[in-house]
């Protein structure tokens, strides 16, 4: 569970292009530490030494070739890279949707390397929010039943005043009872986003949650997901391609050919851009 | 288009697999009809061929000759003695005629059971002996053939020698009356032979024995059935009557005349000279060679081959249900190929190419299924075959596998399958081009039946349940099977509307199940045209299978009450003129005897047609004795003042004279004719009968002449419940034990009772056998569907796994919608089967029931069967979703997302 669950009074409305300067203060909330071995707090998500190999023989390729790489709690990080670069995978890995060949990852202070398949899906429904690009919600349940999902999976009961919480920070209020087909692509992100906010999760995973979207409805869906780690101290950990994206994150870290290729401390769409380039080069 | 389907094929075989499995078994069932019928028509010809195949020529009566034909042919052949015209004819050595003599043989002291002839004899067909003993078709097996002009030695075929415990050199009896004491003529058996093929001898004991032999039977069995001669006795109409009887017991037919050519002879010209002179004789026959006989007459026997088109039929059910499991394979293995076409036609596939690929598709699974079900019918029949052929006896039986049987069958399963996807391929062809750039669509969410059929299937519904009321009401039969039948099209038209509905209903149950249960109910409704087609192929198994039981039972309770109403008391045995009370308590102490009432003679009634005997019997006996008594009629069974009647006796009254007086009793009415009228033992006191003085003093001094067969005391008895067929022989002898006299005295008409409840049983195991194949189909169309919905939801299901979903909970998931559209399915099935087969019993056995009283027939709701039905489809529906749970299962969150 997230360590500070203080909410702000007022719901400002979705903002435009990312400003540099964070909103109100809240206690606990870290503003992103850079090397692994700094910060305050301890890190949400750390993984040491992760290896991941696909296929066998002629045909194998080393997804992830030895990442060691801390998270900090109450941040918003972008993993970045050029395609191939592993870095949906190393997200898999930290969430718990695919086992590594080798290393360690931690989660919320607990070791989640060698749980077996049970234990996995049980953190994941408790403790992991996601967010995907596509086909994020189940068709023939409503907007309200798909964000309690998780919780209806625990059995927990719902905490209906923290429901109507999301749901206003969301917008989502007057949409709760329509199916995911009479939603648009921005209100089923939204949506999501609800769902993974919910269970309070240590952390909340996206993969390329604005992919299919617009820029504009892009942009809101992005300025939540910061909101929600200003605000809420929620830990979001985001992978991206698109430097736009990435500008929103309170930190940006760099992959390449399964390996940790460097970070941005203050990411724009400028030097993101320019890292990137870099990298392709090199 | 062919490279596009093969790949199809060869991509994804597991998805073909269950289809091709309905379409294996229904091709199966199907070939297997018509190789049965092949095999039956060649084995009959091998039979009818054996029995010419020795001979040189075969004269035959033609097809429309009658029996004086036959008796005209085995004139004209005469015998050895006395040889007809056709033994003149140049070139013939022989001329045979086949004439049987039946008889009895009898059977060993220890063989149980009763005879086929008389109550200790066998029904045997005694034949002679042809002058050249190589025309007959059976070999001796050992010993010799009788000497010429011996009337007293035999040979046996060795079956019945087995059986009976003789061997060469045993001496038996052959009986030319019934009667359990007409006298035997001894024989010697000096030789055993193979056991005929011949389809008429079958079940008879074959004996040969010398001409002097048959013509001493014929003799014998004259004088069994002439009574003796009183010196001039007899008046002109009794001689007549008796030459008449006299012709027609020393009558002879001769099936067949064979013939044996002498060396040399030209058979064409034999042939044709003995066909001159059966002409001039007048006779109405031909004459042929062995293998040309037995196919005319091969063309006569088989003109009615019921029991292929009988098989035929069930075997068209199946087809159907499997044409309805093809039909919605094909649409979900479309649906989820929506990308790939929308490629295909983006690329420049016309919507024609793009059909004939999938039909194409079809026709190779059909293809497959049906050269694989015909091999597995041609195996299954030809193990029959060959296990029926090791019994004695029936060595013709062979295997026959005709070139029209196989291609008729590959073609059914060919066109079957491709008329039956046609549906689906032309669903293909709308896909729309544009959708291979679109993000992939989420699985296909419902699609709303055409308001035409519904319409049509509602009037349908409406129109065929008034035909079955009505045809059920005026005991029309024909119109009641007509309105079922389209009453039921209407119901599966109407499908799409309520099994969605009764399984989103049922589904409620499982909430508690959690997610899992919620989800599961979801999905099995989410796409109600899928879940109505599926359930459809099993509605209609489990309906018919349902309304055979229902019809079954129905008519097994309804004959038995018709029959306690005919018969409503099991056995009745004839005691001694002093039989009594003593008798009574010992026949009712026996095993097999539920109740024994002692009725004594007390007076008598005068009915239509005179005088009847009345008896008397305890009350309470009576009652316990005498079943099947109409409603109203039975209350009053053994009241004092009442007399229970046949039912030649129709008035509210009757008086009963003893010697003391008579007196008015009032009637109880009966539907049977085989009782005799009874009175209390109080009333018969009141009219003069001294219980305790034995029967016989009551008796005698009422007895009032003709019309009477016979005043001695009776004994009325009902038998236990678990007395079955094969024990009511030793009942009979006990009862006629314990009650001193012999066993016929003991009658009653248990045997006929048991012995249709026996023929019920085995026919509704046969038919509920042969409609089981077509569950089975359907069960396999269940795990059909789900399997292929499963891999249309992978991506759905992964992102349940990702949330929070365990394996456990997925594979719940999955079985919960198996369980409920198979178990709605057969709870639907079971409630129309039984209503169904309600309804046919009525028709069928109304006019029956009216006939005892009864106004309606109720349904027998077989509740066990009915509940295994379900049981067994819920089970189905549970093994139906192990394969595709585990391959959901195994798949990882993150692979299964990734689908595309």
């Amino acid at each position: 569970m997230n360590p500070t669950t203080d909410l702000t009074a007022s719901v400002p409305a979705p903002s435009g292009p990312p400003t540099t300067a964070s909103s109100a203060t809240a206690p606990g909330r870290s503003a992103g530490a850079t090397a692994p071995s700094e910060g305050a707090a301890a890190p949400a998500v750390s993984a040491r030494g992760l290896v991941k190999t696909y296929g066998r023989g002629e045909a194998a390729v080393r997804a992830l070739a030895g990442v060691d790489v801390d998270f900090a709690a109450g941040a918003f990080t972008a993993i970045m890279g050029p395609s191939g670069s592993g870095k949906s995978t190393l997200m898999h890995c930290l969430a718990g949707l695919d086992t590594a060949d080798a290393g360690r990852i931690e989660l919320g202070g607990q070791q989640i390397t060698g749980l077996n398949d049970t234990a996995l899906t049980r953190l994941r429904r408790d403790r992991i929010g996601f967010v995907f690009q596509a086909f994020n919600l189940v068709p023939t349940l409503t907007a309200e039943q798909n964000i309690v999902l998780p919780l209806d999976l625990a059995g927990t009961p719902v905490d209906r005043a923290w429901l109507a919480e999301v749901v206003g920070i969301l917008g989502l209020g007057d949409r709760l009872g329509h199916k995911p087909h009479e939603l648009s692509g921005g209100q089923q992100q939204r949506v999501a986003v609800a769902r993974a906010l919910l269970t309070r999760p240590d952390v909340v995973f996206g993969d390329e949650p604005t992919g299919n979207l617009d820029s504009t409805t892009g942009a809101e869906v992005l300025s939540l997901l910061r909101r929600s780690a200003r605000e809420m101290g929620q830990t979001v950990i985001m992978v991206t391609h698109d430097p736009v994206a990435a500008s929103y994150a309170d930190r940006v870290v760099l992959l390449e050919d399964g390996r940790l290729a460097g970070q941005i401390s203050d990411p724009t769409p400028e030097n993101v851009l320019a890292a990137l380039a870099k990298l392709g080069v090199a | 288009m062919l490279t596009l389907a093969l790949s199809q094929l060869r991509h994804q075989p597991r998805r073909y697999v269950s289809v091709l499995l309905a379409i294996i078994i229904g091709v199966t069932f199907l070939a297997s009809a018509l190789l049965v019928g092949s095999s039956s028509t060649a084995s009959l010809r091998n039979s009818l061929g054996a029995t010419y195949s020795r001979a040189d020529l075969v004269i035959a009566p033609t097809p429309d000759a009658g029996f004086e034909t036959r008796e005209e042919l085995a004139g004209a052949a005469g015998t050895s003695a006395e040889p007809g015209p056709l033994q003149d004819v140049e070139g013939v050595q022989e001329a045979y005629a086949h004439v049987v003599t039946p008889v009895g043989v009898k059977r060993p002291a220890d063989r149980q059971g009763a005879g086929t002839w008389g109550p200790t004899t066998d029904y045997a067909q005694v034949a002679s002996v042809p002058q050249d003993p190589s025309l007959i078709p059976e070999d001796l097996v050992v010993g010799r053939y009788p000497a010429a002009g011996s009337a007293s030695e035999v040979v046996l075929d060795e079956r019945t020698a087995r059986d009976f415990g003789l061997d060469v050199g045993s001496g038996t009896f052959l009986m030319s009356g019934t009667a359990a004491d007409a006298a035997g003529r001894k024989v010697t058996v000096v030789g055993l032979s193979e056991v005929s093929q011949d389809p008429n001898a079958i079940g008879a004991i074959q004996v040969r024995g010398d001409e002097a032999l048959t013509v001493q039977l014929t003799a014998d069995s004259l004088a069994a059935a002439l009574p003796d001669d009183a010196a001039g006795g007899l008046s002109a109409e009794e001689q007549a009557a008796q030459a008449e009887i006299a012709e027609a017991m020393t009558a002879r037919y001769a099936e067949h005349v064979l013939v044996r050519l002498e060396p040399g002879a030209d058979r064409d010209a034999v042939a044709a000279a003995l066909q001159d002179t059966a002409d001039a004789e007048g006779l109405a026959v031909t004459v042929a060679t062995p293998d040309v006989q037995a196919q005319r007459q091969m063309a006569q026997m088989t003109g009615s081959d019921v029991f292929v088109w009988v098989l035929g039929a069930f075997a068209a059910i199946a087809l159907l249900v499997t044409a309805l499991v093809i039909a919605n394979t094909f649409s979900v293995l479309v649906a989820q190929r929506s990308r790939d076409l929308a490629l295909q036609r983006a690329l420049g596939a016309s919507r024609r190419q793009i059909r004939g690929s999938v039909l194409a598709e079809a026709g190779i699974v059909g293809l497959a299924g049906g050269v694989l079900g015909v091999a597995v019918a041609c195996g299954l029949v030809a193990v029959l075959v060959a296990w029926g052929a090791t019994n004695e006896g029936f060595g013709f039986l062979t295997f026959e596998a005709t070139s029209r049987d196989l291609i008729v069958s590959i073609a059914v399963g060919v066109l079957l399958t491709v008329i039956a996807s046609s549906s689906a391929a032309v669903a293909a062809t709308r896909v729309s081009p544009l959708e291979a750039m679109r993000p992939r669509e989420d699985a296909a969410l419902g699609n709303r039946a055409g308001v035409v059929r519904l319409v049509a299937g509602a009037l349908l519904l409406v129109a065929g349940a008034a035909g079955l009321v009505w045809g059920a009401a005026n005991v029309n039969l024909g119109v009641a099977v007509a309105g079922g039948a389209v009453s039921f099209v209407g119901v599966l038209m109407l499908a799409v509307l309520f099994v969605p509905a009764v399984v989103s209903v049922m589904g409620r149950a499982a909430r508690p199940a959690g997610v899992p249960g919620r989800m599961a109910r979801l999905n099995a409704v989410r796409n109600p045209g899928r879940t109505a087609a599926t359930a459809s192929a099993l509605l209609i198994g489990t309906t018919l299978v349902a309304m055979m039981l229902t019809g079954g039972r129905t008519a097994q309770v309804q004959m038995d009450t018709i029959f306690r109403a005919e018969f409503p008391v099991d056995m009745q045995v004839g005691l001694a003129a002093d039989g009594g009370a003593a008798e009574r308590d010992r026949v009712a102490a026996l095993d097999g005897v539920d109740a024994a009432a002692l009725l004594v003679p007390t007076g008598t009634a005068e009915v239509e047609g005179g005088s009847t005997a009345v008896y008397a019997a305890d009350s309470a006996q009576l009652r316990e004795v005498v079943a099947g008594l109409p409603v109203g009629e039975a209350e009053r069974l053994g009241e004092p003042g009442t007399v229970l009647v046949p039912n030649t006796v129709e008035s509210e009254t009757l008086t009963v004279t003893g010697p003391e007086g008579s007196r008015q009793f009032d009637t109880v009415l009966s539907a049977s004719s085989a009782l005799v009228p009874v009175i209390s033992l109080e009333d018969a006191r009141a009219l003069g009968l001294d219980p305790g003085a034995g029967a016989g003093a009551g008796a005698g001094t009422t007895a009032t002449g003709s019309g009477e067969a016979e005043t001695a005391p009776q004994l009325w008895l009902q038998a236990g419940d678990g007395i079955a067929l094969d024990g009511l022989q030793e009942l009979n002898t006990a009862v006629a034990q314990a009650a001193g006299v012999s066993q016929e005295q003991v009658s009653g008409e248990l045997a006929m009772r048991l012995l249709f409840t026996v023929i019920i049983d085995g026919m509704l195991m046969v038919v509920t056998a042969l409609l089981a194949v077509s569950v089975l189909i359907a069960l396999i169309g269940v795990a059909n569907t789900l399997s292929l919905s499963a891999i249309e939801r992978t991506r759905e299901n992964s992102l349940m796994r990702a949330l929070g979903l365990t394996r456990g909970g997925l594979r719940g998931m999955l079985a919960l919608e198996a369980v409920l559209i198979s178990g709605v399915a057969a709870l639907i099935g079971s409630a129309l089967g039984t209503v169904y087969g309600g309804f046919g019993a009525h028709t069928v056995f109304g006019e029956m029931a009216a006939g005892i009283g009864q106004s309606v027939v109720w349904p027998a709701v077989p509740w066990p069967e009915l509940g295994l039905i379900v049981l067994v489809s819920v089970a189905a529906g549970l093994l139906a979703s192990v394969a595709p749970s585990r391959r959901a299962t195994r798949l990882s969150p993150v692979q299964g997302l990734a689908t595309a």
